[in-house]
């Protein structure tokens, strides 16, 4: 008898533990999962935002004004001063490269197509479109004054620089979950 | 006791222990989710935090900016003792850079992260001054002239001269601009009948005879157009001898300096500097005019020799200052002028002696000179403190302001809305700004670049030369491992409020009583707010090594109002700018600039005289 009662027991105990563990599981993966694309999303346009700053804003080349955007943005740090003249970085370049026809990286590159070239991946996870944007159809779908935008997408307004990136992953479930956001900066230069 | 030593006691707690072990595993799941949720916490508050460090680190920027305008050196607070902005703490060091510009680092500290941010800041530019010569909707360069750079603060124009064939010159760098076209085949029609010269064929020479400052005679530069090589001579009741070494004959037009703006050239003109195609744009900056304690009703008439106008020092003629035939007048600064316009008559001389303090020439309808008039500034370069013209532009484009033809000025004029041409009799070292500048052949200009900072009679502020992310630890950003708040309070340090971070409160001050006589002025700046004197001078003891920083002074005095005058006109122009482009409604300073070189001059010079007029006579 106390054999049997301690099995039960043992069973109901089980299943509980599964079914947290099942549940618990699929929520932190969810939210692990969220949380990993949203820092990693933070980290990418915090990165991009921090490097226009410092950019020189005359030397800016890539941004477009709406409703066209660029997928590149061209730039020049300003390292200082001497005798009255800006002295400039090394040419750096922010763009979006394809891995696959709906997906692709975002690419930091100094001295870009050159012998010097230095390069890193920001983002491994920018999809070709931005949020809800179909592309090259020629209309703004998603309602954001841009149309036919990429994941990563420049925009200008006057002296302002708009970022514009999606960031897409699948999920555990096997679907995609993109998350987007967009930045303004100023060019401090 | 004895019931529990049943025979079968070994299976006894298997469930139990089941269940323990269960628990067991639930909270080692617990725990290892709680951790991987608090590392990304941690990097979402990591990210926060330094977004949060970089805006303290902007505000550390703007206050040791806001200090340097004050004459401060720039440093702010420091590491053992942080200033406190927010919920975050800061500290500047500040380093002098050979050019006078400031190098500030700022470091910051909010909760986890620390950030440093790396900007040089040219102190207190001078929109007028700073440009040089300039010429609003175009620049005509006469054959033959020569422009260039030299610094007063390092002496004399004369003692920086490198290079005396074909031009004396000091080969440094001076300033040329326009928002129009920049001819420099201008209104010298002859050929240049020599080759052109590179500045390293010149025979580079020792200054010629060191200072060239004597008592006696006033020895003016050669006739316009004359190309006489000798200079020709004038005897001044002034006492000063300012000698101007002539170019040769037929002297190639030579430009020592950094052009902003579309250059028209032949190519016989020798040009050294840097092109630059795309100049910032142009707002006309609001004067700051000191009070006027007199009033001459009607015109003022200068017969002989006459030394100031009157008593005082500040002085509004409401007709012209009119200087007759053969007679002098000599302004001694400290002084302020205001009239409707200077009328030289023929062989008439207007002295100025800025030595002891700044002088303020305020017109509304220009200036008239006769062909034989003179105007001379007689206090020695480096112990000049600011002689500056200025004429109101009018409604309607006036035709131009005649420059006395004969004399040597050091300062600058400012006549936004004429189109001026100077002489080449007059050799003028400093700055011009004018709506059309022109040059007569052979005419000689030297920008002044020590004029270049500091307000004489408009507002200068500080500017930001260079901007930078300075990279630590093993980003851009540094992770702290306990809050800095947490370190002070265990320290028991209080932070200083932001506000009063900066170091410097002793200062030294030159004073004018009502007798115009100067004091010397040494202690805590909170005493120089009680005093009734003037203030004309004023430098800061630098905390860091006792030094004096560079003098200050005031740009002139606001008892009219006219700095809130100042700030509704840049709103005005900020508005109509806003309309023209309704997406940039909230636009900064170098976005202003940007942006009103797509304004027609015209219109906003209207509306800066619309707008004076409505704010009535001053």
């Amino acid at each position: 008898m106390e054999v049997l009662i301690s099995f039960t027991i043992l069973v109901l105990i089980s299943t509980n533990i599964a079914m947290v563990l099942r549940a618990g599981r699929a929520a932190a993966v969810t939210g692990t999962f969220a949380a990993r694309i949203s820092n990693e999303l933070n980290l990418t346009v915090d990165r991009i935002a921090l490097a226009l700053m410092g950019a020189d804003a005359a030397a800016l080349d890539g941004p477009q004004l709406k409703p066209l955007s660029s997928e590149y943005v061209r730039f020049q740090a300003c390292l200082g001063v001497e005798e009255s003249s800006v002295v400039h970085g090394p040419l750096e370049e922010i763009k979006w490269a394809p891995t696959t026809p709906e997906a692709g990286r975002i690419l930091w590159r100094e001295n870009p197509s050159s012998a010097q070239e230095r390069r890193v991946v920001w983002s491994s996870a920018v999809p070709a479109t931005y949020m809800h944007e179909v592309p090259s159809n020629g209309v703004d779908d998603n309602g954001n004054a841009i149309e036919d935008e990429a994941g990563l997408a420049f925009t200008m307004d006057g002296p302002r620089v708009d970022i514009h990136v999606t960031v897409e992953r699948v999920g555990h479930d096997g679907r995609a979950r993109p998350m987007q956001r967009t930045q303004h900066i100023f060019c401090r230069n | 006791m004895l019931v529990g030593l049943h025979p079968h006691s070994q299976r006894r707690g298997a469930a139990l222990l089941l269940s323990l072990l269960a628990v067991l595993a639930v909270g080692a799941i617990s725990a290892t989710l709680r951790q991987v949720q608090a590392t990304i916490d941690g990097d979402q508050r990591f990210c926060i935090d330094r977004r949060a460090a970089l805006y303290v680190a902007e505000a550390g920027i703007a206050e040791a900016t806001l200090a340097i305008s004050q004459g401060r050196s720039g440093s702010m607070a420091s590491e053992e003792i942080p200033a406190a902005f927010g919920e975050g703490f800061f500290w500047v060091e500040a380093q002098d850079r050979r050019d006078r510009s400031i190098e500030l680092r700022c470091t910051a500290q909010v909760r986890t992260a620390e950030f440093v941010l790396r900007s040089i800041i040219v102190p207190n530019l001078n929109p007028i001054t700073s440009r040089g010569f300039f010429g609003i909707e175009g620049v005509e360069v006469g054959q033959g002239t020569l422009i260039d750079g030299f610094d007063s603060s390092n002496g004399t124009y004369d003692s920086q001269v490198t290079a005396t064939a074909p031009h004396a010159t000091t080969g440094l760098s001076g300033r040329l601009g326009s928002l129009g076209q920049i001819n420099l085949d201008g209104s010298g029609t002859a050929a240049p009948e020599s080759t052109t010269f590179a500045w390293g064929e010149w025979v580079v020479q020792p200054p010629p005879g060191g200072a060239t400052e004597s008592s006696g005679e006033s020895t003016m530069g050669r006739a316009p157009g004359t190309g006489a090589t000798e200079p020709s001579s004038e005897t001044s009741s002034t006492g000063v001898t300012q000698t101007a070494t002539a170019p040769s004959a037929g002297a190639s037009t030579l430009i020592h300096a950094d052009i902003e703006g579309f250059v028209l050239s032949s190519g016989d003109a020798v040009l050294h500097g840097v092109i630059d195609v795309n100049p910032e744009g142009f707002i006309p900056p609001p004067t700051l005019r000191p009070n006027t304690v007199a009033t001459i009703n009607g015109d003022h008439i200068v017969r002989g020799a006459e030394v100031g106008l009157g008593l005082e020092s500040s002085v509004e003629i409401v007709g012209d200052l009119v200087v007759s035939s053969g007679a002098t007048l000599r302004l001694n600064g400290p002084f302020v002028v205001s009239a409707k316009a200077l009328r030289l008559e023929a062989d008439a001389q207007l002295l100025l002696d800025d030595s002891k303090g700044p002088i303020h020439v305020f017109l509304s309808e220009g200036t008239d000179s006769a062909p034989s008039s003179a105007m001379h500034s007689l206090a020695p370069q480096p112990e000049s403190q600011g002689t500056s013209i200025f004429v109101a532009p009018p409604a309607e484009p006036r035709e131009h302001t005649s420059l006395p033809p004969q004399g040597s000025f050091h300062g600058m004029l400012y006549a936004p809305g004429d189109r001026v041409v100077v002489p080449a009799g007059l050799r003028w070292l400093g700055a011009i700004t004018a709506r059309r500048l022109a040059t007569e052949p052979g005419a000689r200009l030297s920008f002044d670049t020590a004029l270049a900072t500091g307000g004489q009679g408009i507002a200068a502020t500080p500017r930001i030369a260079s901007w930078q992310i300075v990279p630590i630890g093993d980003g851009l950003a540094r992770r702290l491992a306990t809050d800095p708040r947490t370190t002070l309070r265990l320290q028991g340090i209080t932070p200083v409020p932001s506000p009063r971070a900066a170091p410097e409160t002793e200062c030294e001050a030159i004073l004018l009583d009502e007798s115009g006589e100067p004091t010397i002025y040494t202690g805590h700046f909170e005493g120089l707010a009680s005093g009734s004197e003037r203030l004309m001078r004023m430098r800061w003891i630098d905390t860091r090594n006792g030094t004096l920083r560079p003098w200050i002074r005031p740009t002139g005095a606001d008892i009219d109002g006219t700095i809130d005058a100042c700030r509704e006109k840049y709103e005005q122009i900020r508005e109509s700018l806003s309309m023209t482009v309704p997406s940039l409604y909230d636009i900064d300073e170098a976005a202003l600039r940007e942006l009103s070189r797509e304004l027609s001059v015209d219109t906003l010079i209207k509306r800066t005289v619309a707008m004076d007029a409505m704010a009535g006579p001053r």
